[in-house]
């Protein structure tokens, strides 16, 4: 029997099968694939099954658009270009600046409000506003805080680095508190913060720092991002009580308490 | 072909792809501007561009305005389940059940890492493997590995929200 079909390890190779669905082989790979098909169960019911997945998945792509494309858009571009306007990201970031001065004044004024503030701490934790030391001279590099203390919202949290590191570990437990607690060692510059979404770590890729992360009872999935890795899925049940580490240098998980998904590691090409 | 000629024919496919990306209309309009400005802007004797060549264009764009904006918000891209990027309240014509499911598309796209997305996203633009795997700087063969893995992924989070909605 051949093995056009058929990956490495023996198995019906679904890449192979994917691009035979979409009509991008050649056809001498075509006709061998065609040729092992009929005489193979295995790679026919992964084809079928294949088919079926792929039918269901683009049509849920296609039915989640509901914004048609903006009417005269291509007088805006020629406008733009007779006018030789600046581009729409020269506008978007000012208008962003602009927002983002605005929301700082807000900010500052809401949580200085001593009821306000009150309310927001124990919605979050120490996470909102709960600096308790004076904030530092003007033009000095604020420090990161070495600990962080926050109720989630809801039963999915994020963790989201914005790079790999030099060195450090990310360490992820499940308990049965009430709060997350993050605390940062080996560290100096990182800015921890938490957002809509979870928690953000502002940190250099020269950093070592290392993270202990504890999640809530109420937390039963989280994600780890780390820059542009492909993010770490974890769960309450698959993990357990034991710790899982995450290598902030590589963005993979090293130590693990149960069965979890690893990131695409496969692929060979996560630098793209 | 003209500039003009060229807009009519990719627009429409470059806004799609972008909002796909992106979950967000408004940056994907704004992407799409800036890519045939750049086009307007490269020397004549380029020739017009390919449609590849377009939507590689779109995709650095892209990917360059979400790092500037992620940089200077201090905020990295929203992908929560609970959030999706630029979920607009849904009008009567959809129904709130509909506009779940489109919430939830959006969530699992943008839980693939961005070359998953990109290559199932340009598949759905109609690119040949080929052309995907010149775009994304792969082979041939890991664009069909990488695309199956990404249905995979697709369909199990696609479930996984189906059965987390009350």
């Amino acid at each position: 029997m051949s093995s056009v079909g058929h990956d490495a390890s023996g198995t019906p190779d679904p890449g192979l099968l994917l691009r035979h669905l979409d009509g991008d082989l050649d056809v001498a790979t075509a006709d061998a694939l065609e040729a092992h098909l009929d005489g193979c169960a295995r790679c026919r019911e992964r084809l079928a099954a294949l088919e079926a997945r792929n039918g269901r998945v683009r049509r849920l792509i296609r039915s989640a658009d509901f914004e048609p494309p903006p009417e005269g858009a291509w007088g805006d571009v020629r406008a733009r270009l007779s006018r030789g306007q600046p581009g729409p990201r020269s506008r978007r970031v000012r208008r962003l600046l602009v927002a983002a001065g605005l929301a700082a004044v807000l900010g500052t004024a809401v949580v200085a409000a001593p009821p306000l503030r009150a309310w927001l701490v124990d919605r979050w934790g120490q996470g909102v506003g709960g600096r308790e030391d004076p904030a530092p001279p003007a033009g000095e590099e604020e420090p990161g805080r070495a600990d962080l203390t926050f109720r989630p919202p809801g039963p999915t949290l994020e963790i989201a680095l914005q790079n790999l590191q030099a060195g450090g570990v990310l360490t992820l437990r499940f308990t049965e508190g009430a709060s997350a607690t993050v605390s940062v060692s080996g560290g100096g510059t990182e800015r921890l913060s938490v957002g809509r979404d979870g928690l953000n770590v502002r940190n250099a890729g020269t950093a070592v720092a290392s993270y202990d992360v504890t999640l809530p009872s109420s937390i039963e999935r989280a994600w780890v991002r780390i820059g542009e890795v492909d993010p770490i899925r974890v769960t309450r049940d698959e993990t357990g009580p034991t710790p899982l580490t995450v290598d902030l240098e590589r963005g993979v998980v090293v130590r693990n308490g149960g069965l979890r998904d690893e990131p695409g590691m496969d692929d060979g090409d996560r630098t793209g | 072909m003209t500039l003009e000629e060229l807009f009519e024919d990719h627009h429409a496919g470059l806004f799609r792809f972008v909002s796909r990306m992106t979950g967000d209309a408004d940056f994907a309009k704004d992407i799409v501007q800036e890519t045939f400005l750049t086009v307007a802007g490269r020397a004549s004797s380029k020739g017009s561009p390919s449609k590849a060549e377009l939507y590689q264009l779109a995709r650095n764009l892209t990917r360059s305005g979400l790092r500037k904006r992620s940089r200077r918000l201090g905020l990295l891209r929203t992908r929560s389940h609970h959030v999706p990027r630029a979920a607009p309240e849904p009008s009567p014509e959809i129904g709130a059940e509909r506009a779940e499911a489109r919430a939830a598309v959006r969530v699992a796209l943008a839980e693939l890492s961005e070359k998953e997305r990109t290559i199932v996203l340009m598949r759905e633009e109609g690119f040949r493997h080929r052309e995907i795997a010149d775009a994304v700087g792969t082979t041939t063969g890991s664009v069909g590995t990488m695309l199956a893995r990404a249905l995979d992924k697709l369909e199990a989070r696609l479930c996984d929200i189906a059965r987390e909605e009350p």
